[in-house]
C-alpha cells in the first residue's frame, strides 16, 4: 500500500507523506545531489550510485552504492559496456533502492559510462514495479565530442521511454546561466544550482500539503507521455508583485527552453507552493497568466501546496507534455475517497480545465486514481500513443511568446475577469499584431 | 424667506481629488428651488489606485489641498463633506424582505416597513462587507406590485424589494480616514455610481430605464435603473488609465506621453483614418520623440474601450435585456471625453447613447456639463437629500454609526 497518511483537518489542509528517494548516478549527478542534500532535509533518502569509489567517499549522500565492485572501481572510463556490467553485478543492491519507495527522482549527467546505464536500469525497474520515476539529466557540452553526444542521446532516448518524466538540460545552455567569461567551475556551479532547483521543486510538489496537493502518480497522470518530450520549468519570486514575477521567471528560465515550447503543450500541471498568506487573487493571476502562454486546447492540472519553504516566496512549477487531451490513461481503481485528489479539486476550482473547450473528462478520466491503491495498481504502464515520434529536439531556439507585461499596473492587484488579467493590454491578451 | 444651504461633495478618484461646493436654495415649503455650484477645488490624485487608497498620507495631503482650493474658490469654510467611494470591492444584490402581518392588526406601519428592510438585510452579504445603501425598488402588499408607500394600507403580507450596495468595510474606512484626520466631518458616504446618477439622470430617464457608465481613470462605475428603481450596479476596475497603459505599451512611449496623446489625438473610431496618417511626437525630457501611425493609435484605444463596454454589457444582460432600456446609455466620467466613444458605445449596446456635456454649446457650459465632476456634484446633491433624512435617524445616521462609532 502507498504510505499516505491522507486526511483533511479542520482548516482544510491535508497532510501526506510520500516516500521519495533521490538517486544520483555518476560524478555529475552526485555533484548536484551533494549541493541539495542539506536543503532537501529529512523525509527524503539521498542515494549516490557510482562506479568510482573516490567520488562516493566525499559525497554527503545518506546511502552510497558502489556499483560493480569487481567490474569497476576507478570508474567506467566513459565506456557504457563497463557501466552496464557494473549495473548487472550490483543489480541486487540497486533493487533494494525500491524498498518502501513511492517515487524516485533520478539525477545524472549523461554522456559518461555510468550515469546513463544506472539511470536506465533504475527507470526500467521502477516502471516494472509501478513506481513513479522522474529523471533530471544534463547533456554534455557540444565541444566535448560527437561520441559523447551520441552516447548521451542514446541514453536519453532509453530513459525517456522508461521514466515517467524527463527534465533535460543541455550543458550548452550554461552560457545563459553565468557570464561566458566566468571560470568554467562557476558555470557548472550555476548549472548544478538550476538542476537542484528542479529536484527541490519536485520534492516540494510531492511533499507539499495544501488545499490542492499533488502526488507523484498525479504528476504522471498529467504527463502520461513516456518517450515524449516534456515542458518543465520552475521559478521562485517574492515581494509585492510576486504573482506576476513568478510567472515571468518561470517562462524566462533556461529550463523552459530545454524541452517543449509552451505553445506545444497539451497537458500542463501548474503547481504553486507558498505560505499560508497566499491569496486567491494571486493564485488566479498566476493561472490566468500561465493559461495565456498556452495555445489551442490544453488540459490543465492544478496543485497548490501551502506552508513549505520561505513564507514570503511563491514557487511555481510547470510540467507539461504534448500528448493530446486526457483519455483513460491511468488505472482508475478508486480506493478510500478520504484524501486529497488535487487534480480533481483543481477542476472544480473553476480556474482549471481545458483551454478552448469545456471539460470533457469525468472523474477518473485521464485524472487520478484514489489514494489508497494496491501497490501493483498505482500507476499502470501508460498507453503509448501510436504516433510517429518527433525527432529529438534538445534546445528550442526561441520562445514563441513572452510573458504578458502589465506596464503601469505592475504593482497593483490584477483585475481578473473570466480568468483574464484586464491590466494586461487588450491587444496583447487577444494576441493582435498591431503592425499587421 | 428662502434659505441657501451649503453642501460639499468630495471625490477621491484615481486621477484627481475633487471637492465641489454647492449652494441649494430652499423655498418656504422646504423644496429645493435652486442648485448652483459655488466652487470646485481640484488637485491631481496621489496614493490612489483603481479608486482605492494605497497611501493614506499622500491622499490626506491631496484632500487637504483640494478642500483648501474649494474653500478659496467658493469663499466658504468647509466643515462637513459627503464622500463618494468606489473600488472593485463594491458589489450589489437585489433582496426581498417579507413580513406576515397579524390578521387582527393588519394596518401597515412605519415599524413594519422598517422590519421588512431589516429582513432584506439578512441576505448573504459577506461578513467583512457593509451595506452602504439599501435602495428601495418597490413594495408589494399581498402580491400587489408597484406600491410606493404601503404605510396606512392593510394587508396580510408586506414585501419589499431592495437593491443593496455593499463593500468591504475596512476599505471604505480607509478612504474616510483620509478626511476624518483633517478635522472635517464626513456626513455620509455615497457609492460613486449612485452619486453620478443623482447628478446626471432625471426621474424620467430612470422611469424609462437607463444605464449610466461613469468611466474614470482607474475604474468604471455603472448603475442600471428601470421603472424608476435601481436594478443593478457595480464597479469594473478598468478605466482611462488602462487606455493610457495600452497606448504606452503598444506604441512604446512613456506613460505621461501616452496620457497626453489619449486626451488630444486618440479616438475609438477607425473609419476615415488614412493609412498614411501619422502623428509626430516631439522629444520631451528623456523621450526622444518619434512618429506613430494614427490607425494604430485608434486601434489600441478602440480595442480597450470596446472590451470595457462588452464586459459591462455582459454584466447587465442577465438582469435586463439591452433593448428594454428605453432611456439608453448615458456616459460620464473623465474618460467619456474620448473621441468616438459615443458611436462605439452605440455599436456595442445597440441603444442610443448620450454623453454628458456633449449637447451643450461652449458658451452655455456649466460645471454640470463637465463629465469629470459628475460624481462630486452628485455627492453634494446627496448631501442635500440627507438634510431631512438625518433628522429622523435615516440612512445617514446609520452610516455614521457604522464607521464613526467609538
Amino acid at each position: 500500500m502507498l504510505s499516505y497518511t491522507a486526511g483533511r483537518n479542520g482548516d482544510g489542509m491535508g497532510k501526506r507523506a510520500e516516500k521519495i528517494k533521490v538517486v544520483a548516478a555518476g560524478n555529475g549527478g552526485i555533484n548536484i545531489l551533494d549541493r541539495i542534500a542539506v536543503e532537501i532535509g529529512g523525509g527524503v533518502d539521498c542515494i549516490a550510485v557510482n562506479t568510482e569509489q573516490n567520488s562516493l567517499a566525499t559525497s554527503v549522500a545518506t546511502r552510497k552504492i558502489l556499483c560493480g565492485g569487481s567490474a569497476a572501481r576507478a570508474g567506467a572510463g566513459g565506456d557504457p559496456r563497463i557501466g552496464q556490467a557494473a549495473v548487472a553485478e550490483s543489480a541486487e543492491e540497486l533493487e533494494s533502492i525500491f524498498d518502501g519507495t513511492d517515487a524516485l527522482i533520478l539525477l545524472g549527467a549523461l554522456g559518461g559510462g555510468t550515469s546513463g546505464r544506472v539511470l536506465a536500469h533504475l527507470a526500467r525497474r521502477a516502471a516494472a514495479r509501478g513506481i513513479a520515476s522522474f529523471a533530471v539529466v544534463t547533456l554534455p557540452l557540444s565541444f566535448e565530442g560527437k561520441s559523447r553526444s551520441e552516447l548521451a542521446s542514446a541514453d536519453l532516448e532509453e530513459i525517456r521511454g522508461l521514466a515517467g518524466m524527463s527534465v533535460v538540460f543541455p550543458n550548452d545552455g550554461m552560457a545563459e546561466l553565468a557570464d561566458p567569461e566566468a571560470p568554467l567551475s562557476e558555470s557548472f556551479f550555476a548549472c548544478d544550482v538550476l538542476l537542484a532547483s528542479v529536484v527541490l521543486s519536485l520534492i516540494g510538489i510531492f511533499h507539499g500539503s495544501g488545499p490542492m496537493d499533488v502526488s507523484a502518480g498525479e504528476v504522471l497522470s498529467a504527463l502520461a507521455a513516456p518517450k515524449k518530450q516534456t515542458f518543465f520549468s520552475h521559478s521562485v519570486a517574492k515581494g509585492g508583485n510576486r504573482a506576476n514575477d513568478v510567472v515571468a521567471g518561470v517562462f524566462r528560465s533556461p529550463l523552459a527552453r530545454a524541452g517543449l515550447a509552451p505553445g506545444e503543450v497539451k497537458r500542463l500541471l501548474v503547481h504553486v507552493s507558498a505560505g499560508p498568506e497566499i491569496s486567491f487573487s494571486e493564485v488566479q493571476a498566476i493561472f490566468a497568466q500561465v493559461r495565456a502562454q498556452t495555445q489551442g486546447e490544453v488540459a490543465f492540472y492544478l496543485g497548490i501546496s501551502i506552508g513549505r519553504g520561505n513564507r514570503e516566496e511563491i514557487g511555481l512549477t510547470l510540467i507539461g507534455s504534448d500528448l493530446g487531451l486526457p483519455q483513460a490513461a491511468v488505472v482508475s481503481k478508486a480506493g478510500d475517497s478520504e484524501g486529497v485528489v488535487g487534480i480533481e479539486s483543481g477542476r472544480s476550482l473553476g480556474v482549471a480545465g481545458e483551454k478552448g473547450e469545456e471539460e470533457k473528462g469525468e472523474k477518473g478520466e485521464g485524472m487520478l486514481p484514489g489514494m489508497d491503491l494496491p501497490e501493483e495498481s498505482i500507476v499502470a504502464p501508460l498507453p503509448r500513443v501510436q504516433k510517429k515520434e518527433k525527432p529529438v529536439k534538445f534546445q528550442q531556439t526561441m520562445l514563441p511568446l513572452v510573458v504578458e507585461d502589465r506596464g503601469h499596473f505592475t504593482k497593483t492587484s490584477p483585475t481578473m475577469e473570466d480568468g483574464e488579467d484586464l491590466d494586461v493590454p487588450t491587444f496583447s491578451r487577444k494576441k493582435i499584431n498591431l503592425n499587421a | 424667506m428662502p434659505k441657501e444651504y451649503i453642501h460639499v461633495g468630495l471625490e477621491i478618484g484615481t486621477t484627481k481629488v475633487c471637492a465641489v461646493v454647492v449652494g441649494v436654495g430652499v423655498g418656504a415649503a422646504g423644496a429645493a428651488s435652486s442648485f448652483r455650484v459655488l466652487g470646485v477645488g481640484e488637485v491631481p490624485s496621489r496614493g490612489v489606485r483603481k479608486g482605492e487608497v494605497t497611501d493614506i498620507d499622500l491622499v490626506k495631503r491631496c484632500v487637504h489641498e483640494a478642500l483648501g482650493d474649494a474653500e478659496e474658490k467658493a469663499k466658504v469654510e468647509i466643515h462637513n463633506v459627503v464622500v463618494s467611494v468606489t473600488g472593485a470591492h463594491m458589489q450589489s444584490l437585489n433582496a426581498i424582505g417579507e413580513l406576515d402581518l397579524p390578521f387582527e392588526d393588519n394596518e401597515i406601519t412605519e415599524i413594519h416597513v422598517q422590519e421588512v428592510e431589516n429582513k432584506a438585510h439578512e441576505c448573504g452579504i459577506p461578513r467583512e462587507n457593509r451595506a452602504l445603501h439599501t435602495v428601495l425598488q418597490h413594495y408589494y402588499v399581498d402580491g400587489q406590485e408597484g406600491v410606493e408607500n404601503p404605510v396606512g394600507m392593510v394587508g396580510g403580507k408586506l414585501e419589499g424589494g431592495f437593491h443593496i450596495m455593499h463593500g468591504i468595510s475596512t476599505r471604505v474606512e480607509n478612504t474616510l480616514r483620509c478626511v476624518k484626520d483633517l478635522e472635517v466631518d464626513v456626513d455620509d458616504v455615497v457609492v460613486a455610481s449612485l452619486a453620478s446618477a443623482q447628478a446626471v439622470l432625471d426621474q424620467h430617464q430612470k422611469d424609462l430605464g437607463v444605464l449610466l457608465l461613469d468611466i474614470g481613470g482607474g475604474v468604471t462605475d455603472y448603475i442600471l435603473y428601470r421603472n424608476g428603481a435601481v436594478r443593478h450596479s457595480g464597479v469594473l476596475a478598468v478605466g482611462g488609465d488602462h487606455v493610457t497603459n495600452d497606448l504606452a505599451m503598444g506604441l512604446r512611449i512613456p506613460t505621461a506621453r501616452a496620457e497626453k496623446l489619449k486626451c488630444s489625438e486618440a479616438s475609438c473610431q477607425l473609419e476615415g483614418v488614412k493609412p498614411d496618417d501619422t502623428i509626430v511626437l516631439k522629444a520631451e525630457g528623456t523621450f526622444a520623440g518619434g512618429e506613430i501611425q494614427r490607425k494604430v493609435l485608434n486601434y489600441i484605444t478602440r480595442l480597450r474601450v470596446e472590451e470595457l463596454f462588452c464586459l459591462i454589457r455582459k454584466k447587465i444582460e442577465p438582469v435586463c435585456r439591452m433593448d428594454l432600456i428605453a432611456g439608453g446609455v448615458v456616459i460620464t466620467g473623465g474618460c467619456s471625453a474620448l473621441q468616438g466613444i459615443q458611436v462605439l458605445a452605440e455599436e456595442v449596446f445597440g441603444v442610443p447613447v448620450k454623453r454628458v456635456g456633449s449637447g451643450s454649446s461652449s458658451r452655455a457650459r456649466t460645471w454640470h456639463d463637465d463629465p469629470r465632476y459628475s460624481t462630486a456634484i452628485g455627492a453634494a446633491r446627496h448631501a442635500h437629500l440627507l438634510v431631512n433624512d438625518g433628522q429622523d435617524g435615516g440612512f445617514f445616521t446609520k452610516i455614521k454609526d457604522i464607521f464613526f462609532k467609538g
